[in-house]
């Protein structure tokens, strides 16, 4: 039936019959330069008291729920992520009247905002990653020379090259996992850091920004306990070098 | 949650929709629920607490049970009526906010959690059980003394919490614990003139752990900070602390041991009811 919609997460389905509903796309400008759009509907429909299904998207802190797919009469929208849902005073009628509403901001869900941190053996994955890089340059010393009204410079050789990288990982239970912790603190042969391309750290990296011989100088973690959730913090060192693309 | 399959159906669609749920303490009612979508900083996980917003109204002829004409002479023992009821609710409400959180979160929610209020009792869970929940405003506006008088409540579901922290038995809400990971000595050398250069590395240091939140508790009155701070203040004093989680069948699980202490401190608001705590250390 065309005028029905349905949103389905890990946790469940929720339906609603005889919709109306608003779509907002408002697009994203950088530059000058379009970078992305963002969509925001409001659905207000109607839902049977008896559909104890409603509720299967609801979960409690031992069942996280996460983004889902939004389908209504016109478009399927994937990543999408429930706000709000709204149950109105008079629903003493066996058919109730529900506003729901959805965001998106992350290109209709082609581009998901994560990435992975792996040592090779366990991955994570990291929500609302950010990387930032500080290229090898070369530093430089100057002399002044006073009586010509002049200087010198020397090249003292060229900087080593620093990446930090921070998102955020979703925890499966109420603890860091061992692995998270061999993940941050990676070791090598004889105990010592471990070295490798950026893209054995991070996998998304090898497109465009694959490094060599990195290793991991300090990494810091802000565990939410009652939240389920880590911030992590990582950055990274390598020698000079001309990054490979 | 609340499941309004569960709400007798009054509907007949031969005649006026007809509204007939009346509670002794609430009045006659109806009932708004929303629920929000609280994100994590990953923009991909959510809680979803509860906000149950009721419209309430005490009427003269529910409270009196009789059909009351205008007559100033009964107007004093009107107005009692109403007030009375009126009283009984705010009572509740404000006799809430004055109560420690349960020490055990599997009580948070229930009847034995003394910061809940039941919902009326035709309101129900989606196993048929009654929902407490925490009250957070009680409103009158414009309402009509003394024939009757309409209020806004609004209360909020606890959720359960997945775990939480605990350092030496007192346990710290809203846990924080920023780890600084185990991470190598080193220092670079660059080569003079040179596209290259060296690491020296010297060892590892130990991994350090910061906890912080707030602490359980409600100062007493006449006091200007309360016991389980100063309690918690005086275990740290040996130099060495284990955290342990409180987990949702209500064990304990040792999540650092031995914790070699290096800084903490309290701070406390004289009005307030919370204690905030941050306690440095590393193993």
């Amino acid at each position: 039936m065309l005028s029905n919609m349905s949103f389905t997460n890990n946790l469940g389905t929720i339906g609603l019959t005889r919709i109306n509903y608003s779509l907002n796309h408002s697009l994203v400008w950088n530059g000058g330069s379009g970078t992305r759009s963002n969509i925001e509907i409001s659905v207000t429909g109607n839902v049977q008291k008896s559909e104890t299904d409603f509720f299967g998207i609801i979960g409690n802190p031992s069942s996280k729920g996460f983004r889902g797919t939004l389908v209504l009469p016109n478009k399927t929208y994937s990543n999408m992520r429930i706000s709000n849902i709204s149950f109105e005073g008079g629903i003493w009628v066996p058919w109730g009247i529900v506003t729901m509403s959805f965001t998106d901001e992350t290109e209709d869900g082609t581009n998901k905002n994560i990435a992975t941190l792996t040592d090779g053996t366990s991955s994570f994955l990291v929500y609302e990653p950010k990387i930032s890089l500080k290229p090898s340059t070369i530093s430089l010393s100057e002399k002044t020379i006073h009586l010509y009204d002049g200087y010198f410079r020397q090249k003292l050789g060229h900087d080593f090259i620093k990446v930090s990288f921070n998102g955020v990982i979703i925890l499966e239970d109420d603890f860091i996992p061992d692995a998270l912790f061999n993940v941050v603190e990676q070791q090598g042969v004889n105990g010592l850091p471990r070295i490798g391309e950026l893209k054995s750290f991070i996998p998304e990296s090898e497109s465009n920004l694959n490094v060599q011989k990195i290793m991991i100088t300090d990494s810091n973690l802000s565990w939410r306990v009652e939240k389920r959730s880590v911030t992590v913090s990582i950055n990274f060192i390598a020698p000079p070098q001309n990054i490979e693309v | 949650m609340i499941d309004f399959s569960k709400i007798p159906e009054n509907y007949n669609p031969t005649s006026f929709p007809v509204m007939e749920a009346y509670d002794a303490l609430w009045g006659f009612i109806i009932i708004k629920q929303d629920i929000s979508f609280e994100y994590e900083e990953s923009q991909y996980s959510y809680d979803s607490p509860t906000t149950v917003t009721i419209n309430g109204t005490f009427t003269v002829n529910a409270e009196l049970n009789s059909i009351v004409t205008p007559n100033s002479a009964q107007d004093e023992s009107r107005f009692n009526a109403m007030k009375n009821k009126y009283d009984t609710l705010r009572d509740l409400f404000i006799n809430a906010s004055k109560q420690l959180a349960p020490s055990s979160i599997l009580e948070y929610g229930t009847v034995s959690d003394l910061r809940c209020i039941k919902l009326p009792d035709i309101f129900r869970d989606k196993d048929n059980y009654n929902i407490y929940m925490r009250p957070f405003s009680l409103n009158i506006s414009d309402t009509q003394w003394p024939t009757q008088i309409s209020y806004t409540a609004v209360l909020k579901e606890i959720q359960k919490p997945a775990c939480k922290i605990s350092v030496s038995g007192y346990i710290i809400n809203d846990a924080v614990i920023d780890i600084v990971a185990r991470r190598p000595r080193i220092s670079t050398e660059k080569y003079f003139n040179a596209n290259s250069g060296e690491i020296y590395f010297a060892g590892w240091e130990p991994r350090k752990y910061k906890v912080s939140g707030d602490l359980s508790g409600i100062i007493p009155s006449g006091c200007i900070f309360h016991d389980s701070a100063l309690g918690l203040a005086n275990s740290l004093m040996s130099g060495m602390v284990s955290i342990d989680k409180i987990i949702s069948n209500g064990n304990f699980v040792r999540v650092i041991s031995d914790l070699f202490v290096d800084s903490s401190d309290f701070s406390a608001v004289k009005s307030g009811t919370g204690i905030s705590v941050n306690i440095e250390g590393k193993e």
